[in-house]
């Protein structure tokens, strides 16, 4: 949070004092996970990457190295204020889970687990990076479809259990609603949108505080028009971060496959994380094809790049949340 | 050129179909295309219930029936096994073969960094076409089953997706041994989880242990009769509560004590009554009961979060078999499978795959013969090695440091 608030002083103000200060921040931040990480390496006696408390906190390590990797590599404070907060946040959404260290199942005792779960949360923070720089590049063009697509999914979330209602009515003949009226159905889910503490709750209020950063970050950009420059190293870090996610994205599915495979037999099931890990794999084949066959830069690349990264949510949370299936014990 | 010609050339004639086909599946739009419309697919896969699934969703919405039939007929309750996604996936195959040939032609007039890329391009093209084929060979000629076996008893055959299937030898279960973390693998530390009950109007507090059925009596000092004795016992423990919104009743969605709560069952003074306690929300029960006047106790209960704990008593750590293949009654092989540790022998492998803990005698495990697994493996490697050589390996053979690129 030192390093976001510093990072976003440096990027208001001149002077490159406070985004130095934030990047040092960060190098702490990711040094003390790292102790944290192999303290509880050695304190578990097995790697920590067994359940949802254990993988956010490699997820939020893997976002801030690899923005520090970034960082050594080109001279970009735009992507400091975003990399901080998304690391940030992840952090903040672990510490809502138990960090009682758990025996490991079974299924998990295997060496496997350390290169199939390291690999895919690699490839997941190169995808997280290339979010934030595809959402920084269209703030920096002051995109006006993008200004209005948190407010939109707010919208849709708050929105999304009665429609969700409606569907299962019309699709499935299924009737929730309370007191036997769809009607009533429809505002008791709307309410619990607004009013309740669960999932889709968290995620409306989430999207509503999103919405409202970006509508700062458009006013600090207000008066500054985007260099040339700065938009062709945006799309070019875009695409070397997608590139570097890609690469382990797909080391990750494969060590898991190999692993699948000589634990239960099988190294393709058709698992729901399976199919949206190949979904992510899909959309970042898509992204890259388009991008080095078709030139596809700028805007274009920063939406797949959003809209990729959705797909890596869901195959890491809302998969767990939402779907059974064979990695449910990594659910929490 | 005359007009003979271009009638020769044109789409709709015999010599011209083939090569409109070819450009057709060799085009980068038509393929992502086909790309696009299998992720829409897998989405629907995973939204809509699949297999087995779909007796359990009619179990809960029998309302449901008619139209899951519909979804079935459609082929959208089985996408993965369904005509239309093998069709899918038939296309996408073509499509890769016809990539893969342009690639390798463009192979044969590219230098220096291009041609790395151009490798590295059709190395995973070709990959994905490995693992396609391997899936085809498993489809078609491997074999998969499963073996319950007690202790001493020896099988031959199983019943596989093709049948049932005679094995070339014989298994036997000569041990099944199921493991359960225990008081070594926990570090010594107090109880990490205590109910705390706290009897305001008689000035006491007390703490027990968090163990459910166990049942533990407050007595206020000097108290003789009912009103001076509360017994409380945790009936019900739940890891994860959460409340089933539909029936209304609490049940807990993992192991891990993301949501701690115990139902306490408090009787005093011949009146009884329950409450349900929960670790992260201590007033949520308070405020829940701090109206009912014959409540004397206020109740807490509290989960050790300051230290981790390693290991809990009672879980399952393994559970393994020792198998022995006999040939001609002899045993020829012997080894003791676990997860993640399955025994290969002939062309099979038997994999740990349940036990039943009602009876520890008893193993069931499964088998596999995958023939084409072999060639999705080399698949993968030169998956790995195709990425590196794209976005690794030529950008730095074109100016020594990372840089971004156009494969032509």
């Amino acid at each position: 949070m030192l390093a976001l608030v510093a990072a976003i002083i440096g990027l208001v103000g001149k002077g490159r004092l406070f985004d130095k200060v934030a990047t040092c921040l960060i190098g702490a931040g990711v040094v003390v996970q790292t102790s944290y990480i192999l303290a509880r390496w050695v304190e578990a006696g097995r790697p920590p990457f067994s359940n949802m408390f254990e993988s956010l906190v490699l997820f939020a390590w893997s976002v801030a190295a690899i923005y520090l990797m970034l960082r050594i590599w080109i001279d970009l404070p735009l992507i400091a204020p975003p990399a901080a907060l998304m690391s940030a946040m992840v952090l903040a959404y672990a510490s809502t889970y138990g960090f009682e260290i758990q025996p490991l199942v079974p299924a998990l005792q295997s060496n496997w687990l350390s290169f199939h779960v390291f690999t895919c949360f690699l490839g997941y923070g190169g995808f997280a990076i290339a979010f934030v720089v595809g959402i920084g590049y269209l703030v920096a063009i002051k995109d006006a479809v993008f200004r209005w697509f948190f407010w939109a999914i707010a919208v849709l979330i708050a929105i999304s259990k009665p429609i969700f209602l409606c569907i299962t009515y019309v699709l499935f003949g299924l009737n929730k609603a309370d007191g036997g009226t769809l009607a009533a159905g429809i505002g008791a889910s709307f309410n619990s949108v607004i009013l309740g503490p669960g999932v889709v709750a968290k995620l409306f209020y989430g999207t509503i505080a999103a919405a409202i950063m970006i509508e700062i970050c458009y006013w600090i950009v207000r008066r500054k028009s985007m260099q040339r420059k700065t938009g062709e190293t945006l799309d070019l870090v875009m695409t070397r971060t997608v590139s570097f996610g890609f690469i382990f994205l797909t080391l990750g599915i494969i060590t898991g496959a190999v692993w699948a495979n000589s634990a239960w037999g099988s190294y393709w099931t058709w698992d729901p994380k399976e199919v949206w890990s190949l979904i992510t794999w899909l959309i970042y084949a898509v992204f890259l094809h388009c991008k080095f066959m078709r030139g596809w830069r700028g805007r274009r690349a920063a939406w797949i790049s959003i809209i990729g990264f959705v797909s890596v949510l869901t195959t890491y949370v809302g998969v767990n949340l939402l779907m059974d299936g064979l990695h449910s014990y990594g659910s929490k | 050129m005359n007009n003979t010609d271009k009638t020769e050339r044109t789409p709709f004639s015999a010599a011209g179909f083939p090569l409109a086909v070819f450009r057709l599946l060799g085009s980068l739009r038509f393929a992502l295309g086909v790309v696009l419309l299998i992720t829409a697919a897998c989405v629907a896969g995973t939204l809509i219930p699949q297999g087995y699934q779909v007796g359990k969703f009619l179990e809960r919405y029998p309302e449901a029936q008619r139209r899951m039939e519909i979804l079935d007929t459609l082929g959208l309750t089985h996408v993965f096994f369904s005509r239309w996604f093998v069709v899918l996936l038939c296309v996408l195959a073509a499509s890769l073969l016809v990539c893969t040939f342009r690639r390798f032609q463009a192979l044969r007039g590219a230098v220096g960094a291009k041609r790395i890329r151009v490798c590295g391009s059709l190395f995973t093209h070709i990959s994905l076409l490995l693992v396609l084929v391997g899936g085809v060979i498993r489809a078609v000629w491997g074999e998969k089953g499963y073996i319950e076996l007690r202790e001493g008893e020896t099988i031959d055959q199983f019943v596989g997706s093709h049948g049932m299937t005679q094995l070339p030898f014989a298994v036997r279960l000569a041990d099944f041994t199921l493991e359960l973390y225990g008081e070594s693998d926990r570090k010594q530390q107090p109880p990490a989880e205590r109910l705390l009950v706290a009897w305001p109007e008689k000035g006491l507090m007390k703490a027990f242990p968090a163990v459910v059925g166990v049942p533990y009596e407050v007595t206020a000092p000097g108290g003789t009769a009912d009103a001076d004795t509360c017994r409380v016992t945790i009936r019900r423990y739940f890891p994860d509560f959460y409340i089933d919104t539909v029936s209304l009743e609490g049940g807990t969605r993992s192991d891990e004590p993301n949501n701690p709560a115990v139902s306490v069952e408090v009787i005093h003074a011949g009146q009884y009554r329950t409450n349900w306690i929960f670790a992260r929300f201590p007033d949520f029960g308070e405020q829940a009961g701090a109206e009912n006047p014959t409540d004397p106790l206020h109740l807490r209960y509290e989960v050790g979060m300051s230290e981790p704990s390693v290991g809990r008593s009672g879980a399952i750590k393994a559970y393994k078999s020792r198998l022995q293949i006999l040939t001609d009654g002899k045993p020829v092989c012997e080894k003791t499978i676990a997860v993640n540790a399955p025994l290969s022998y002939g062309g099979y492998t038997f994999y740990q795959s349940g036990y039943n803990p009602k009876d520890l005698k008893w193993t069931s495990l499964q088998v596999v013969r995958d023939p084409g697994v072999i060639i999705v493996y080399i698949g993968f490697v030169l998956m790995m090695v195709g990425l590196t050589l794209v976005f690794w390996v030529a950008p730095m053979a074109e100016t020594g440091k990372p840089k971004d690129g156009v494969v032509s």
